[in-house]
């Protein structure tokens, strides 16, 4: 798991300096007269991998913010049971989201819609925003097995 | 079940998840809106709309701000800048008593100016200021209150996540919210450094004053402020002219900022993975808990709850600042319990309209919710600012809240402050950007 999430974390990490320098040109260019008219297409498409290549690893590292004034107090038998409830639900949610974002590019595909200045098709952005998010589904799936296969108290 | 009545199940739903499931606040909003959608159209309708509404958010130009004014504080926070802020404004404050607290609150103001966040600031301060301040032997209570204060000020000073996001998803400028927000930025600094002042009168052992620097010193140490400064120069420049939009503002923010530190030596290949790691991870928390309370807004929107509340809440008919109070009182108590920007996103809906149709003004609103969500981050019991505190320098959090308590007044007189005058508070320099 952890070597996908990290080439993931690669592509992410390399759009935002790919965004950097291209948002940066443009400016430069504009004091030329000569600005380059795709750059806004191109910085959102960046922008979406920026995002989801950090999908998977964000929730390995469990850095997204929990409220556990309540939960800290519950037993730990039932804390694991209601983590396990967790894990299956998000789990099941990122699936759906996957498949949902992989079907919008299907339509894009399919219906050979073109981006709005560039007229590129953009369908493999889209592609790869579900790829981020079937991963963190799966992210989330192995976190549901370890609950229920480990003994010890989670987190 | 009515509209409106869905609603607010769908809103009990989403606190009951939040607290017994220990499901992120991001998530929750995702899962229990997708149902919402579901429940009041059908599932056919929540599927396809999840689809593209998730691509137009990823993908959505204004939204790439937020990674890039990441980028730049982490970049800066990596190169070892907040070191030298914190020498800069100890060689000129040190010496008064209570003067390292002031000097942290002073540099995290400073490091504000560059990073647009309010967990980064409190992380790099509470491993710079808490290891000077137990040396000199400060007080546990006033070393984490002024680095957990100190650090709410990244959310607040520009650039600023939350305005950016507030600007994005009202249609404001982000050029007018950030000039908008410098007299509120020096009025909130200025009296959280009294409230230091305050608490070293009061309890002079807890601040002991440190030894005093010469002019020679203190000049020495001003050269890498100035980077800071010039930087921060560069980004309200560029939006005061608005030649550039604020994504290329950051943008162009990033790349002097890698120019500058790899000139002075100060960047590695490793300390830019660092940062790159580091900024990928905040901005996808940051970028989820926008998907979620988009998502989640969209189900309260169907099921017409912000109309209806906006309705009868002015058919109350009460004078228009008690009905402000009262929509502030709403921003504290729901930064109690859920993380300040989402429950910022999830209430506008609700509470922006209201607010226009009594006719305040959008940017000042904007600069007053920024204050009260910022005073989120350092309360019991999710004020995440504290627990970063506490996670860094090993302080117990009870110690840490209870020290963030000194700073509350602050909070509230800079918002009485602005409400006593929004033209010479904000407007005066929002007014200024084209």
């Amino acid at each position: 798991m952890g070597i996908f999430s990290k080439s993931f974390m690669v592509v992410g990490g390399a759009a935002l300096l790919l965004l950097v320098l291209l948002a940066t040109a443009n400016v430069g260019l504009r004091f030329f007269h000569a600005p380059y008219s795709g750059t806004y297409e191109l910085v959102s498409f960046l922008g979406a991998l920026v995002t989801a290549g950090a999908l998977a690893h964000t929730q390995r590292r469990k850095d997204h913010i929990v409220v556990d004034i309540l939960s800290e107090k519950f037993p730990p038998g039932v804390k694991r049971f209601l983590d396990a409830v967790n894990y299956a639900a998000t789990s099941l949610l990122f699936g759906v989201i996957a498949w949902q974002v992989w079907v919008w590019g299907e339509k894009i595909k399919i219906g050979g819609e073109l981006s709005e200045t560039l007229k590129i098709s953009y369908y493999p952005f889209v592609y790869a925003v579900a790829a981020g998010f079937g991963l963190l589904a799966l992210v989330l799936l192995v976190d549901l097995l370890k609950t229920m296969v480990r003994s010890e108290v989670p987190r | 079940m009515s509209g409106p009545m869905l609603g607010i199940t769908g809103i009990l739903v989403m606190f009951f998840i939040l607290f017994v499931l220990r499901i992120p606040a991001a998530f929750t909003m995702l899962l229990v809106g997708f149902l919402g959608i579901a429940k009041a159209t059908s599932l056919d309708a929540a599927f396809a709309m999840t689809g593209s509404e998730l691509w137009n958010i990823f993908s959505s130009y204004g939204l790439t701000v937020i990674p890039l004014f990441i980028l730049v504080g982490e970049i800066v926070h990596y190169a070892g800048y907040n070191n030298s802020l914190y020498h800069a404004s100890y060689r000129w404050f040190g010496h008064h008593r209570g003067g390292l607290a002031m000097t942290t609150i002073l540099a995290s103001a400073a490091f504000s100016a560059i990073s647009g966040s309010n967990t980064a600031t409190a992380a790099t301060m509470s491993a710079v200021a808490i290891p000077a301040m137990k040396e000199y032997n400060y007080h546990p209570l006033l070393n984490a209150g002024s680095v957990a204060a100190g650090a709410t000020l990244g959310v607040l000073i520009p650039p600023s996540i939350v305005l950016v996001v507030y600007g994005l998803y009202t249609g404001q400028s982000i050029g007018k919210l950030f000039f908008g927000n410098v007299i509120p930025s020096v009025i909130l600094t200025t009296l959280i450094l009294l409230t230091v002042v305050w608490i070293c009168r009061r309890h002079p052992e807890w601040g002991p004053s440190g030894p005093k620097s010469n002019w020679n010193e203190r000049f020495a140490a001003l050269p890498e402020a100035l980077d800071i400064l010039l930087l921060f120069g560069i980004i309200m420049y560029a939006l005061f002219t608005g030649v550039v939009t604020a994504t290329e503002a950051a943008a162009v923010s990033c790349f002097l900022a890698l120019v500058i530190c790899t000139a002075r030596r100060k960047l590695t290949w490793k300390k830019l993975g660092g940062a790159l790691v580091d900024t990928l991870r905040i901005s996808c928390m940051v970028f989820m808990i926008v998907a979620g309370a988009v998502i989640f807004a969209k189900f309260l929107t169907i099921t017409r709850l912000p109309y209806e509340t906006a309705e009868w809440i002015s058919a109350l008919d009460l004078p228009r600042w008690m009905v402000l109070w009262v929509i502030l009182l709403c921003y504290i108590l729901g930064g109690c319990i859920m993380d300040a920007l989402a429950f910022l996103l999830v209430s506008l809906p609700i509470f922006y309209p209201l607010v226009i149709q009594l006719g305040y003004d959008p940017i000042w609103f904007g600069q007053v919710i920024t204050i009260v969500t910022t005073m989120g981050s350092i309360m019991p019991p999710i004020g995440i600012c504290c627990y970063v505190v506490s996670g860094m320098s090993g302080i117990p959090l009870g110690t840490v809240f209870r020290s963030a308590l000194y700073y509350i007044p602050s909070y509230v007189i800079s918002i009485v402050v602005l409400m006593a005058s929004p033209y010479w508070t904000v407007l005066v320099l929002s007014n200024l950007v084209k």
